[in-house]
């Protein structure tokens, strides 16, 4: 029997996960059909295609500060995280270090690896804060194109600007002047530990691999 | 000549389907109305992402009407063609038509 209410989940998505402003009418339009004897999979076809429509659109409308930042985090991944002298033995390809720093640089190499998220989301959104003000339809768009732009179009351009020039003045610092690091370290220990504790717990007999488990220590290749 | 922003496929059949339904273009008989002419599937959120399209080149203009309990409370948004959208409508027909004359190859059929 069809339930004579639609999906809760699916209308609240409608209404608050699209970019834009057409969401009311929208929600509206897909009750009445819903009314009209549509089913659940339909329902949840049409909402889940108009937020991804919806975001592909805020894409399209921000390309140039979204390719901004995916190029930055490229540039800032290569030059910082992963080409340092050394880099790829210590973060567990090829090493041989005992368990426990292996362990541990596997955990440190997959938190750096996150770490240009960072970076990258700082870039994202001062940058589409900035487009989002400079094209002066700041109230039309969704939360996170917004960016910083509820401030006014002085500091969102202005943070933007900041945003950019510090991050290429730490590409082009060595990596030990790096305070970006620090700072998202401390951040970011919640899931250091977490990646460390999921490492423990995790069996696995494959050596090829980093040595990620306890029961590394006494498989037959390692005595 | 002047840089002209042309309509897609589908935001001319949106334009289109607006102007044949009048006073009761909204969401719901837009697609439907498509659907049926068409004979394609179309889902709402494309339509409605023509119809901003739309808006924003100023071809059709909206307002919202009453919440209704059919909506589960929500108003629906009607859609009408301005003096621009029917400019660019014809326009769009003209160049169809102008491209359309003398193929041997679509001659004598009707899909």
């Amino acid at each position: 029997m069809k339930s004579s209410k639609p999906p809760a989940l699916a209308t609240w998505l409608v209404e608050h996960a699209i970019p834009g402003k057409r969401n009311e009418a929208l929600a509206g339009d897909l009750f009445e059909q819903f009314g009209q004897g549509r089913t659940s999979l339909w329902y949840w076809r049409q909402a889940l295609g108009a937020i991804l429509l919806g975001y592909a659109r805020e894409w399209r409308v921000f390309a140039w500060a979204s390719t901004f930042t995916l190029l930055w985090a490229f540039e800032i991944d290569r030059s910082h995280y992963w080409n340092l002298p050394g880099a790829r033995d210590f973060f567990g390809f090829g090493g041989s270090q005992n368990w426990l720093l292996s362990v541990l640089s596997a955990a440190g190499a997959i938190l750096l690896r996150s770490l240009e998220v960072m970076p990258m989301a700082a870039i994202a959104y001062s940058g589409l804060g900035a487009t989002t003000q400079l094209k002066g339809n700041w109230k039309e768009h969704g939360l996170w194109p917004r960016g910083w732009s509820h401030i006014g179009k002085p500091l969102a351009v202005g943070y933007a600007v900041a945003a950019t020039l510090t991050l290429l003045l730490l590409a082009i610092l060595p990596a030990r002047h790096h305070p970006i690091l620090v700072a998202n370290l401390a951040a970011l220990a919640p899931v250091f530990f977490a990646v460390v504790v999921m490492a423990f717990v995790t069996p696995s007999n494959d050596t090829r691999t980093w040595n990620l488990t306890l029961f590394r220590i006494n498989s037959p290749g390692n005595r | 000549m002047p840089k002209r922003d042309y309509l897609s496929e589908f935001e001319l059949m949106v334009l289109l389907a607006v102007l044949r339904l009048g006073d009761e273009a909204y969401g719901v008989p837009i697609s439907r109305e498509i659907e049926q002419q068409s004979g394609r599937e179309v889902a709402l959120g494309s339509v409605y992402a023509a119809l901003e399209r739309l808006e924003e080149k100023d071809l059709v203009q909206s307002e919202f009407g009453e919440p209704t309990p059919q909506r589960g409370g929500r108003a629906k948004k009607y859609f009408r063609v301005t003096r621009k959208g029917l400019r660019e409508a014809r326009q769009a027909r003209n160049a169809l038509l102008n491209l359309w004359q003398g193929l041997r190859e679509l001659e004598g059929e009707r899909t």
